[in-house]
């Protein structure tokens, strides 16, 4: 059952490796993939010895007559001890690189130097257990098998707690609940496969190699071959397993899936720009039609000319609904323009007080009398095009003030501009507490043309606009709503440092 | 998300059926174990009850006396419950013995040479053994059509011990061969599917490749070589153990011995049955495995270890074990004597019935 589990726990990082070609994904696959060899090994190993109990047997290979064929599989030792010493040595060589990989601590964090030097260890161990190699220094010296069975254990705990001690270190570190919450699955997932890697930890592949030898290395490992299993330690084993192997699949799955997702977003995104072009043909159609009631305006002022006595209050009238148009027109242009002319932005070192102030003086154009909470790190400095990012965070601010408007909390409203720094992010939210989004409607909200505002006055392409212009700054936009309590949008920048 | 949950829930279904199966197997055992108390207690034994945990591994030669001991009642007239627990090694039974979930356990030729280590004290023979063989493949029906084939053998056991007399039986070594070492279960299956051209391994495997290949032969056995070597089997418990239980030993001895007069001449097939049902193997090949020893009587134990017979197999062995270097010794260091690691006066006393 735990290779079947394991498997499981392989495939999903397979997937996430294909998903998203990163480093950690790397990592991520070598981990599961190394714990499934460690697993397979020592079941047959523990297969071909005998010596536990029908309870385990069933545990472990569900009935006498699989762990039968097990222990008939044609393996040499050589093969069983090599795959045992390859799971052994690489799940926590590929551990401590993820909790290496996880960690802000500057001294650690990306150091190349720390990096080879926690290769160093396993890959001599690889050499050193490398069968002919192993035989070749304990044959004739059987201390040996004692003093690398020894330094193998000590050195393997230390990668393992030290690995395990990173991430629940940067786990608490985090203090923004949405970051928590994903790297909350990551490391359940991690801690739960180390859960089960501990388990069969004691293995030494030594063992394996002297299989009918009875060695140093014979006292190691022999801690889950409990004959007749006390309540205590059998309920233990059983209880490790399905919790490490549900939270550790579980976690890995819903992980797996926000990598999916997050990834179909973006494709999900180019596709609906794609469908720019029929937006494109909404426009020029809405255009023409507003030009084509200029035209009739324009007959209609004709006529009046050629009339013998021309009424004046009618060309007034005539006069202001051009005007309103041509105002109409004008607005929808710039709105367009001002998505275009975003193709090229300048990127430079600017202060979050000066975003503030740029974004805080088009707002009070609009919404002169309306309070904004302001609490950002002025001296915080991030790598941004001040006036379109600006004119991002604009956009949210306004939606932000037309959600307190629309849920009628004009007296109370509470619309903030917050920053954070987490980890490699500086995050900037803007928090209402207006009337919040259907799940449904937080789906869609970034997509182009999509408004759930007065149509005469939108057309969809304020958080779109957002999106693009966050993206183009190398960071990621995240909302959080809970519908008719408000919303908070967080936009992720890379930290400058 | 539909998915997501479908999966935690067959999987959560999943971990939760193995759980039960695993505690109904445990509510099973503790039945049984139970049911041996109860039916210990029913009878007027005249010493206290006492339940010993033993190792036995799946063949005739470990069988054939515990099974009888329970099988007739003798254990029970001792007053003694037995837990029997499957190994396939003698050294994972020591290990087992020394992290204390085994009591005693029964051990082949090749982990003799632990007890000459002082890491096990032997409390009773049990036979003298002739079930290791050398057995060839396809097209090899002589010792010498073993150079540079690969022959199977598993390093540190009776295998590697015959194989390396057979080869010395014709003036070779293992240098001679492609030596690949491997586990029991896989020489069988190895030898099945030509996946070796020869081996070396013991009953009850030697029988099953014998019985299930057409071309295989046999090239050696213990017998071959029994002028000047022997191959014991026997029972085993930690010398700490052994101080502290003495009277328990001598109980468990007794129920043994009285076993061993019962089924070591007559009797064989009712033996095989209980072999056979204990293995959940078939009754026709435990039966076949009544040739791999010369099954001796408990009295003939008995009356060797008083005589000194039994403690000249004994020697005998350990100097085969030292010649063959299995038995290492440190420049100047003396092997043990016998007496030393080997209850005789234990068998003497047991024998006395």
């Amino acid at each position: 059952m735990l290779i079947i589990l394991t498997c499981c726990l392989v495939l999903a990082s397979v997937l996430i490796l294909c998903v998203k070609r990163s480093r950690e994904s790397f990592f991520l696959c070598g981990l599961s993939l190394s714990l499934l060899l460690e697993i397979t090994g020592v079941m047959i190993f523990i297969a071909k010895k005998g010596g536990i109990s029908p309870e385990v047997v069933q545990f472990l290979y569900f009935s006498r007559s699989i762990q039968q064929k097990v222990q008939f599989f044609l393996i040499t030792f050589n093969q069983m001890g090599y795959l045992v010493a390859l799971g052994r040595i690489l799940f926590p060589y590929f551990l401590m690189r993820l909790a290496l990989h996880y960690t802000m601590i500057p001294a650690l964090r990306k150091n190349p130097r720390i990096s080879m030097a926690v290769t160093v260890f396993p890959a001599v161990m690889l050499i050193v257990y490398l069968p002919w190699v192993y035989r070749l220094i304990t044959g004739h010296f059987m201390r040996f098998q004692k003093i690398i069975a020894d330094v193998n254990m000590i050195v393997l705990t230390i990668y393992l707690v030290t690995a395990v001690a990173l991430l629940v270190y940067e786990y608490f570190s985090i203090t923004m609940r949405f970051c928590r919450r994903q790297f909350s699955l990551i490391v359940i997932c991690l801690i739960s496969m180390t859960g089960l890697y501990c388990l069969y930890f004691q293995q030494d592949p030594g063992q394996v190699y002297h299989f009918y030898s009875y060695t140093y290395a014979w006292n190691r490992g022999i801690g889950y071959l409990q004959v007749n299993p006390s309540f205590g330690s059998y309920v233990t084993l059983v209880v490790i397993s399905v919790i490490c192997c549900v939270l550790g699949f579980v976690s890995i799955f819903r992980y797996t899936q926000e990598n999916i997702m997050e990834n179909r977003e973006e494709v999900v995104m180019e596709r609906k720009f794609d469908t720019a072009r029929v937006g494109a043909s909404m426009f020029v159609h809405s255009m023409k039609n507003q030009l084509l009631s200029s035209k009739v305006i324009f007959k209609r002022i004709d006529q009046l000319y050629d009339s013998p006595d021309m009424d004046k209050e009618k060309l007034r009238e005539y006069v202001d609904a051009l005007e309103e148009l041509n105002g109409a027109i004008l607005g929808r242009m710039e709105e367009l323009y001002s998505f275009v002319k975003t193709n090229s932005i300048y990127i430079v070192p600017v202060t979050l007080k000066e975003i503030a102030q740029c974004t805080l003086e088009r707002f009070h154009e609009k919404y002169p009398d309306v309070t904004v909470h302001v609490d950002v790190n002025e001296d915080t400095v991030v790598l941004a095009d001040k006036i379109h990012f600006s004119e991002a965070l604009y956009n949210l601010l306004i939606n932000a003030q037309d959600a307190v408007v629309a849920a009628g909390r004009e007296a109370n409203g509470q619309v903030s501009l917050l920053s954070h720094n987490e980890r490699l992010y500086t995050v900037l939210e803007v928090r209402d507490n207006g009337n919040g989004m259907t799940k449904t409607q937080r789906k869609k909200i970034f997509e182009p043309f999509y408004s759930s505002k007065n149509s005469n006055f939108n057309w969809g392409m304020g958080l779109y606009y957002v999106r693009e212009i966050v993206k183009s700054h190398l960071g990621s936009i995240r909302v959080e709503s809970k519908e008719g309590e408000g919303s908070s949008f967080f936009i992720l920048l890379p930290k400058y440092q | 998300m539909k998915f997501r949950k479908l999966v935690s829930g067959i999987l959560a279904a999943t971990m939760t059926a193995a759980l039960l199966v695993g505690c109904s197997g445990s509510g099973e055992t503790t039945a049984d174990t139970t049911a041996d108390t109860a039916a210990a207690g029913e009878t007027a034994a005249s010493a206290e009850p006492v339940t010993i945990n033993v190792a036995y591994m799946p063949n005739y030669g470990s069988l054939w006396a515990i099974e009888n001991a329970i099988a007739q009642g003798y254990m029970e007239e001792e007053g003694i419950t037995v837990n029997l627990t499957e190994f396939q090694d003698g050294p994972t039974i020591i290990a087992a013995m020394e992290s204390g979930s085994i009591d005693v356990g029964y051990i082949g030729q090749g982990a003799h040479k632990l007890c000459i280590e002082g890491q096990a004290t032997i409390f009773a023979l049990s036979h003298i053994s002739n079930g290791d063989a050398v057995i060839g493949g396809e097209g090899i029906t002589s010792i010498e059509d073993l150079a540079g084939k690969q022959v199977a053998y598993s390093s540190g056991s009776s295998s590697e011990d015959i194989l390396v007399k057979t080869l010395d039986s014709a003036g070779m070594t293992m240098d001679d061969i492609t030596p690949v070492d491997m586990d029991a279960s896989a020489i069988v299956t190895a030898m099945l599917s030509g996946g070796v051209d020869a081996c070396a391994t013991w009953s009850p495997n030697s029988l099953t490749i014998l019985d299930q290949d057409p071309n295989a032969t046999k090239l050696s056995d213990n017998l071959t070589f029994q002028d000047d070597t022997i191959s014991l089997a026997s029972w085993i418990v930690m010398p700490e153990y052994a101080e502290a239980n003495r009277d328990v030993l001598v109980r468990f001895t007794r129920a043994l011995f009285k076993a061993m007069d019962y089924a070591a001449d007559e009797h064989q097939e009712e033996t095989a049955e209980l072999v056979a049902a204990r293995t959940a193997t078939d009754a026709e090949a435990a039966y076949n495995q009544r040739g791999d020893a010369e099954w001796l009587t408990g009295k003939e134990v008995s009356e060797g270890a008083a005589d000194g017979t039994v403690e000249g197999y004994y020697e005998l062995q350990k100097q085969n074990l030292i010649d063959a270097g299995s038995v290492t010794l440190e420049e100047g260091e003396e092997a043990p004597a016998v007496s030393d690691y080997v209850m005789l006066d234990l068998m003497v006393e047991a024998g006395e019935y």
